[in-house]
């Protein structure tokens, strides 16, 4: 299986479309980092978890529509006409989609870990700060519930019609983009921008609402059902 | 060609024949409601609701969002149909009857050919609308205009990025994906950079009484920078379109040996980027502003004892042209430089003096809105300087997303200073005042009216249906608005208001009872500081602006932005906004900055003590009067305390460190919000704050009534705020802010 997942990782990551969506990705965020991020995300120093968080919502919707592209190659039409072929293998199908969709959130997190490192490297050339202790929380707090969601609606939704990927991914899209209310954002920038502000103090620690991380919870548990529900066969 | 015009015809009708084509076009059709409810990017004058201009409403808003919903639509249709064939493996068949090369233009042309059609009805549904909604202000050329320049050119933008996107990547996916992000960039980051935002234009006002057309010329030469910059990634992506079975490389190896398609998309780009980077509407002053930029040190022995300019505005072309002749002592007994100012986008076509061409030489920097050039006075006692000057007058940066002046059209022309005609910087007048005469040759229609207390009058009618008016004035600098004015006189404490506004204004200005407003506020203000007794005549002018997002006053005037008055404000008076609120302001300036004069370049830095903290904190009191405590409360202390919150908690004020480690340009951003943040927010608060230490509003009535008509030490006629202080018998330390 390792064998496969690492072939399958390769053939996400190891093509021209990966670069281009990394180009598109990197320069949007130096974009973000240079509009926003610079003068500091509501009164808070640009390299807070908070101005972190901010620039990591901004760059997701770009990821999450990653996410989608590498999942349209599992159910491209060519992939559909082999398909009949890898199902006669002695691989159990179950696994076999597992791996492709840990590739997939391999692939994913390679996009997103880039995106980091050019924030990281924002702060280390611009203010000479590095604090990854205090960036690691809002990043796990954003990506891990958004790109497992994304993976999982994918999955789940190209198993009725390869078109409904571009549903989903749509559909992503506004939850990431819509002034949507804390909890049922996908992408929290409401939430990195207004927190600091209500909070009493300056500077405040990063913190996470008990509502926020329930619905983050909730994102979870959703994309573990649709993942199981994707794995079963129809 | 004639093979090439049939496919075109045959591929427009299948397009028009296709549900989605025709789902696009109807829902573009309709996309302009959104302008009417969800998206309504123009700019709001209140803080509790929504409310801008009528035509901004009903014409500008809706043609924005027709624009942006009308490009993603349009874009989705590119992809959709250029991956059609693909989509249905019969690409190889169609790319066997039909060239992809002949193929590629003739769908990209079908799109763009819907994308007109579209617009076309889109126009004609939405003017019943329109025009029974703006009523009076209604103006045939600003709609077409504004759903022209809005809305349809985002649509061939859109389509062109969609079509390259496909041509260069063959994947429905990732043109989309590329096309999401082309179009996050521009509503995002790119949203403060008006050449920048290719969707959603930098339009946030837009005028109902007087014309638009700068405001058009901008939004034009945006689309058209971007429509050249997309023609030639088009062609560029035209050479990747995959032939013979080859991949990109291969495909674009074989489209380039014909080297005029690639010359040709070389050739877009670099007109792109020639119009991106030599675009004629914004200057390039310096990002600091430098109060000491006017504080000079006039040179010894060089004077001036009178000035005269021809000007012609060509309201065709928005463009000025003039001759202007200055007398000039120069009693250094050598050849002397001096230094002239102009506006950034003029060009000095000829300098002479005594009928001689002397050496001048422009300035390579400019600065808060001005360009310098030097010229080389001849040995000579007295000296007639005639300088030739004119082109096409360039806003000041830092209001690149508020564009709008100065607007030379045949419906409106504001001239302000330099605009006008060069002026003097670094030689002062020979006598005490130094008169000056303009003669301005307008269209026929229009009548100048001279900001201050000078005088226009007709000087001669021209052959061509032009006419020539004679300005006659003081000083370096002169104001001239024209337009299709009302002038009403308003008696009010003595005073007589030469009211001026715009005609299409007039059912609002009634309806609102602006002239009632206008006595009620100098009423006040004579009443609670003493009469103003600057003017001789006992008179000055009050002239409404084309929307301007704020005003000024001068000697003998001030204005009044047109969004002060506005039918949105009359129908909807209850929700926050302070009515007339810059009118209020401008004529509080007559008081605080004309009546006593703030020395606002010498002040001193720590304190941001100048004319605008009593007048902002003046309008406040007088908006308190007029329209209650709690509307005053919300819309002046309110926002003075958030705004002074705000900046004292701003990361880069508590950490002034960091600070240094940014750009320039932010650094330059940061100071400016600060001095601006400070002259309006911070001292009106130390104001209000210094009225409860001294016992109440009565009592800083009494304190500001002694400043007001205090004895004048003419050497030194400013009021300063340790004035303020002792006549409070306060000291800085009790005005400090928790």
């Amino acid at each position: 299986m390792i064998k496969i997942f690492r072939y399958e990782f390769r053939r996400l990551v190891c093509n021209k479309f990966f670069f281009g969506l990394l180009a598109i990705t990197l320069f949007y965020g130096w974009q973000v980092l240079m509009g926003d991020v610079i003068r500091g995300v509501s009164h808070t120093a640009p390299f807070s978890p908070w101005g972190f968080g901010f620039y990591l919502s901004q760059v997701l919707p770009l990821i999450c529509l990653g996410e989608s592209f590498f999942l349209s190659f599992f159910v491209s039409r060519a992939e559909r006409r082999v398909s009949q072929l890898t199902a006669a293998t002695p691989v159990d199908p179950r696994r076999y989609q597992l791996v492709r969709a840990a590739a997939v959130l391999a692939g994913t997190l390679l996009l997103a870990a880039c995106a980091v490192a050019l924030c990281l490297g924002f702060y280390a050339v611009l203010f000479h700060v590095l604090p990854l202790g205090t960036l690691l929380p809002p990043a796990l707090l954003l990506l891990v519930p958004a790109l497992l969601f994304c993976l999982a609606a994918g999955f789940f939704a190209s198993r009725f019609h390869p078109a409904a990927l571009f549903a989903v991914a749509a559909a992503i899209l506004l939850l990431t983009l819509l002034p949507l209310p804390g909890f049922a954002s996908l992408s929290l920038s409401g939430f990195f921008r207004s927190y600091p502000l209500a909070a009493a103090v300056l500077d405040p620690p990063f913190a996470v609402p008990a509502p926020l991380l329930l619905s983050r919870g909730a994102y979870l548990f959703l994309a573990f059902v649709l993942l199981k529900k994707a794995g079963t066969p129809r | 060609m004639r093979n090439a015009l049939r496919l075109f015809r045959l591929e427009l009708g299948r397009l028009l024949r296709g549900r989605p084509a025709l789902l696009v076009m109807l829902l573009t059709v309709l996309s302009p409601v959104l302008g009417l409810t969800f998206y309504r990017p123009l700019y709001s004058t209140s803080q509790a609701g929504y409310a801008t201009t009528t035509l901004g409403v009903h014409l500008a808003n809706p043609a924005l969002a027709g624009g942006l919903a009308g490009a993603v639509l349009f874009a989705l249709l590119t992809v959709a149909e250029l991956d059609r064939a693909r989509r249905s493996g019969i690409d190889v068949l169609t790319d066997a009857i039909v060239s992809p090369l002949t193929a590629a233009p003739i769908r990209l042309f079908s799109l763009l050919s819907a994308a007109a059609l579209t617009q076309a009805v889109t126009m004609l549904a939405w003017l019943p609308y329109t025009a029974y909604a703006a009523g009076a202000v209604f103006d045939g050329g600003a709609y077409v205009l504004s759903y022209l320049l809005f809305m349809f050119l985002a649509l061939p933008i859109a389509i062109l990025f969609a079509a390259s996107a496909y041509q260069f990547t063959r994947r429905f996916d990732l043109s989309a994906v590329l096309f999401a992000a082309f179009a996050g960039l521009s509503l995002t980051v790119w949203s403060q950079n008006w050449q920048l935002c290719w969707l959603n234009p930098c339009v946030w006002a837009i005028s109902d009484d007087f014309s638009n057309f700068r405001l058009f010329r901008s939004v034009a030469y945006v689309r058209l920078t971007w429509l050249l910059a997309l023609a030639g990634l088009y062609t560029l992506s035209y050479l990747c379109i995959r032939r013979y079975g080859k991949g990109l490389p291969g495909s674009l190896a074989r489209s380039a040996r014909r080297v005029y398609r690639p010359a040709l998309a070389l050739a877009l780009l670099c007109c792109a980027a020639a119009a991106y980077i030599h675009q004629p509407f914004i200057d390039h002053s310096k990002e600091l502003i430098d109060g000491s930029y006017f504080d000079v040190d006039a040179l010894e022995g060089v004077t001036c004892s009178s000035r005269y300019a021809d000007v012609h505005p060509d309201p065709k072309t928005g463009r000025l042209y003039g001759k202007a002749s200055y007398q000039i002592q120069n009693n250094t007994g050598h050849s002397q430089d001096v230094r002239f100012a102009t506006k950034p986008g003029y060009r000095i076509t000829s300098v002479r003096a005594n009928g001689v061409d002397v050496p001048f030489s422009m300035d390579t920097e400019e600065e808060q809105n001005a360009v310098r050039f030097t010229v080389t006075l001849p040995d000579a006692p007295e000296i007639d300087l005639q300088i030739g000057y004119g082109g096409f007058p360039r806003d000041w940066n830092i209001v690149s997303t508020m564009q709008g002046e100065p607007e030379i059209s045949a419906d409106y022309m504001k001239l302000e200073n330099y605009v006008l005609a060069p002026a003097p910087y670094d030689f002062f007048y020979r006598d005490d005042t130094l008169p000056a005469v303009m003669d301005l040759t307008l269209p026929g229609q229009m009548t100048p009216i001279l900001f201050g207390d000078g005088k226009a009058t007709l000087h001669r009618e021209n052959g061509d249906g032009s006419k020539t008016w004679r300005m006659e004035d003081n000083g370096y600098t002169m104001i001239v608005y024209a337009g299709d004015y009302v002038r009403e006189e308003i008696e009010a404490a003595g005073l007589t208001v030469h009211f001026y506004y715009g005609r299409k204004h007039q059912p609002v200005m009634e309806a609102a009872g602006a002239k009632e407003a206008v006595r009620q506020v100098i009423e006040y203000c004579t009443a609670h500081y003493g009469p103003l007794s600057a003017y001789a005549d006992g008179s000055f002018n009050l002239i409404q602006s084309r929307v301007a997002g704020g005003g000024y006053a001068g000697g003998g005037a001030s204005t009044l932005d047109e969004i002060d008055f506005t039918a949105e404000n009359l129908a909807n008076a209850g929700k926050g906004a302070a009515p007339a609120e810059v009118m209020i302001h401008e004529l509080v300036h007559q008081w605080w900055g004309l009546g006593n004069m703030f020395d606002s370049y010498r002040s001193d830095g720590s304190t941001a003590w100048s004319s605008e903290g009593l007048t902002v904190y003046t309008t406040y009191r007088i908006v308190k009067q007029l329209y209650g405590e709690e509307t005053a409360r919300q819309n002046y202390v309110d926002q003075w305390r958030a705004n002074v919150d705000g900046y004292y908690k701003d990361f880069y004020v508590r950490h002034p460190e960091y600070l240094d480690a940014l750009p320039s340009k932010f650094q330059a951003d940061i100071a400016n919000s600060l001095s601006g943040m400070r002259h309006y927010n911070e001292m009106p608060l130390k104001i209000l704050k210094a009225e409860q230490l001294v016992g109440g509003e009565a009592a800083m009535d009494r304190i500001l009534y002694g400043l007001f008509n205090r004895e004048i030490d003419s050497s030194y006629p400013y009021l300063t705020y340790q004035e303020f202080l002792d006549a409070c018998g306060l000291t800085e330390e009790d005005l400090r802010l928790d």
